[in-house]
């Protein structure tokens, strides 16, 4: 082909053949035309590299779970052309008996049906209905009474087995963390009252996450008039931060200041995991649609305990509740809500809080490499700084569960005397509790790694945060 | 010679008699399975659902180029067909019918984000099923060359010369006369050929004049 002008008969000749012509004046032009003739053979060329390219093919399964939801769906709202198109749509896949059809009766429920009112129905489908009684009915309807107190008994007492909510939440962390990456979005605000001033900081930023344990985050805080940008990229148990000043600084994480927002940052299915293990009373609010995704949503409540808003301060919060938002078709974690209410205590000044943060997760399998930030470590104190001897080398069995890659040279040991879940994340069991977490997602993570550099953590270390109450999730000290 | 049986989901199927005596049961039609499906038998609908439900798939994978969004479209589709299954007439095959639904959610559901969502191309997933690296760089610059190509060109183009579907068909779901589907994608012809050749493209497409 060349690059020369083309002819207006040209033009129309190639629109002609593009389209699939091929009649004898084509033929002639292009016996007399070079640069038609070269754009003829380079149709047939990308025939040929189109059939090449695979077609692109469902994921596995997908029917299946089509099949799965078309039988839900069905169970709920009844057979075919009987409901609202719309309505059909939008609402949430549902369990539950099929909804059988009813013949029409004007003595529904108030009698006996009175016979022969039916003569018409089919034999193969004859109507049964049970005969009407007072007595059969208050008995029911005590016996209703009975199972449900001893359902709500079973549900919420020590030792039950664990409610509905949790294995969905189950089901999406292991479909969550099937995905390798995702970028995501954070918004939230944090309101103090001080000396009965209300002062609200609200922050957004985006970041991405590569399972199980890196993550990189940009955020801006606003906090009196003022716009704090922070850059924190997290590898492991190692968290490094940028402020304005531009270099990178390698910050600690207290063990026990995990939350299930934090997890959510680089693992989002550890953090499913969590909510599980600690929520309570469920609730499942209407679906909804994220970044164009339907999603279901369910409302767990957490123990205040279970998530640390604010670092080494203390706080003291009732609950928290989580809003949990799973994209209806493969219950994948897409939106994580997480607010409460509480008064934290910073330099001896006692303040009320509220706190709202969300986390929308975009952009799953995306490209994402996330690697430790160079030419930066924290100036601070000596368990921070790389290399240093307070920081222990020795590596325990739960530390070997790390699947972190560090910095090279570096190794901070945070404090507290807990010792880190298994695949070297920053969390410990919300609600108290510092056992490994048994989830499958993190046995995966807990593979050891040949690379892995992250040491235990040091029981007699002591790292004293200083910082004022960052509205960050991720809650940087500068030692 | 034809007859009637019943199959486990309570379908209707051909049974043909072949030419040596054998009997072979053909697959039903779709009209067969559509009409037991409205007469409440659900399981015709979910071998309706299996059968067309990679063609669903693609059509919402064209337009919103995410797994994990078209399956949802694809479910979402399926049920609104399911409610409306008594409304589909024949005029159109039923895969047609199927697809024109799953776009028109397609474009609601590009209203209802009111931003045209910017994901990565699909290029990984090329990746992971060549090994030969010739090849996989020449799939890499169609897949870019398809990128660059207009919207309309590149859904009437891929439909008609990748998925299989007849320029009737496109224009039924495109909701375009077939003659502008056939002068789509001869302008995505054009502009493929130019692109991969290098050379520069007009807005009408093809070689500049």
């Amino acid at each position: 082909m060349t690059s020369e002008p083309l002819r207006p008969e040209c033009d129309e000749v190639r629109q002609r053949l593009a389209e699939g012509d091929g009649d004898r004046v084509l033929l002639d032009h292009m016996a007399s035309c070079e640069g038609c003739s070269a754009f003829a053979a380079a149709l047939v060329e990308l025939e040929a590299r189109l059939a090449r390219l695979p077609r692109p093919e469902p994921p596995a399964g997908a029917a299946d779970r089509a099949v799965s939801r078309f039988r839900a769906e069905i169970a709920a709202h009844g057979s075919a052309g009987t409901a609202p198109v719309a309505q059909s749509a939008a609402s949430p896949p549902m369990s539950g008996p099929p909804r059988m059809p009813v013949p029409p009766s004007s003595s529904a429920g108030t009698g006996p049906p009175s016979r022969g009112r039916h003569a018409s129905q089919p034999r193969s489908r004859p109507l049964r209905r049970r005969q009407w009684s007072p007595r059969v009915s208050l008995a029911a309807g005590v016996a209703a009474a009975i199972a449900l107190v001893v359902a709500l008994v079973a549900v919420f007492s020590p030792g039950s087995a664990p409610p509905a909510y949790a294995a969905v939440l189950h089901e999406a962390a292991a479909h969550t963390g099937a995905e390798r990456s995702a970028r995501f979005d954070i918004t939230g605000a944090i309101g103090f009252t001080v000396r009965g001033q209300k002062v609200t900081a609200p922050l957004s930023g985006t970041g991405a996450t590569q399972f199980p344990d890196r993550g990189e985050l940009t955020e801006v805080e606003t906090i009196f008039g003022r716009q704090l940008r922070q850059d924190i990229v997290s590898v492991g148990n190692q968290v490094w931060t940028r402020l304005s000043d531009g270099k990178w600084a390698l910050v600690p994480i207290p063990p026990d200041h995990a939350s299930p927002v934090d997890q959510a940052l680089d693992y989002p299915a550890r953090a499913l995991e969590d909510l599980a293990r600690v929520g309570s009373g469920d609730h499942s609010l209407q679906t909804t649609t994220v970044d164009g995704t339907r999603v279901r949503q369910i409302q767990v409540t957490i123990p205040g305990d279970a998530y640390h808003a604010f670092g080494n301060f203390p706080e003291q919060v009732s609950h928290w509740k989580v809003v949990v938002a799973l994209s209806q078709a493969k219950l994948i974690l897409r939106r994580l809500t997480i607010t409460g209410r509480g008064v934290v205590s910073v330099l001896g000044v006692r303040m009320p809080f509220t706190y709202a943060l969300q986390l929308t997760l975009r952009d799953f399998g995306a490209r994402v490499s996330i690697q430790p930030p160079t030419g930066g470590a924290s100036p601070g104190c000596a368990h921070c700084k790389p290399g240093s001897k307070a920081s222990p080398s020795a590596s325990t069995p739960a530390a070997r569960g790390g699947s972190s890659t560090a910095a090279p040279g570096s190794s901070h040991a945070p404090s507290g005397s807990s010792s880190p879940t298994p695949g070297g994340s920053k969390s410990s069991a919300p609600g108290g509790s510092k056992s490994p977490s048994p989830s499958p997602t993190a046995t995966k993570s807990a593979s050891p790694s040949p690379t892995r550099t992250t040491p235990a953590p040091d029981p007699t270390s002591t790292c004293v945060q200083t910082a004022g109450p960052a509205a960050s999730p991720r809650k940087p000290c500068s030692c | 010679m034809a007859a009637l049986s019943t199959c486990p989901t309570g379908t209707r199927n051909a049974v043909v008699r072949g030419v040596a005596g054998r009997v072979v049961v053909a697959e039903p039609t779709d009209a067969a399975l559509v009409a037991s499906a409205v007469g409440g038998d659900t399981g015709a609908f979910e071998m309706l659902v299996r059968r067309h439900y990679a063609s669903v798939w693609r059509i919402a994978f064209l337009s919103v180029r995410e797994e994990m969004a078209a399956e949802e479209l694809a479910q979402d589709t399926f049920l609104r067909a399911y409610r409306a299954l008594d409304t589909w007439r024949g005029d159109a095959s039923l895969r047609t019918w199927l697809v024109t639904i799953c776009r028109r959610l397609c474009i609601n559901r590009a209203r209802l984000k009111q931003s045209e969502t910017v994901i990565a191309p699909d290029l990984e997933a090329l990746a992971g099923s060549t090994s030969d690296t010739e090849g996989l760089a020449d799939r890499f610059d169609l897949q870019a060359a398809l990128d660059q190509l207009p919207g309309d060109e590149r859904e009437a183009f891929l439909l008609v010369n990748h998925y299989g579907y007849s320029s009737f068909e496109a224009a039924t779901l495109l909701g375009v006369p077939a003659s502008t589907v056939r002068s789509r994608v001869g302008r995505a012809k054009q502009r493929l050929v130019a692109v991969l050749s290098g050379q520069p493209v007009t807005a009408q497409g093809g070689e500049p004049a």
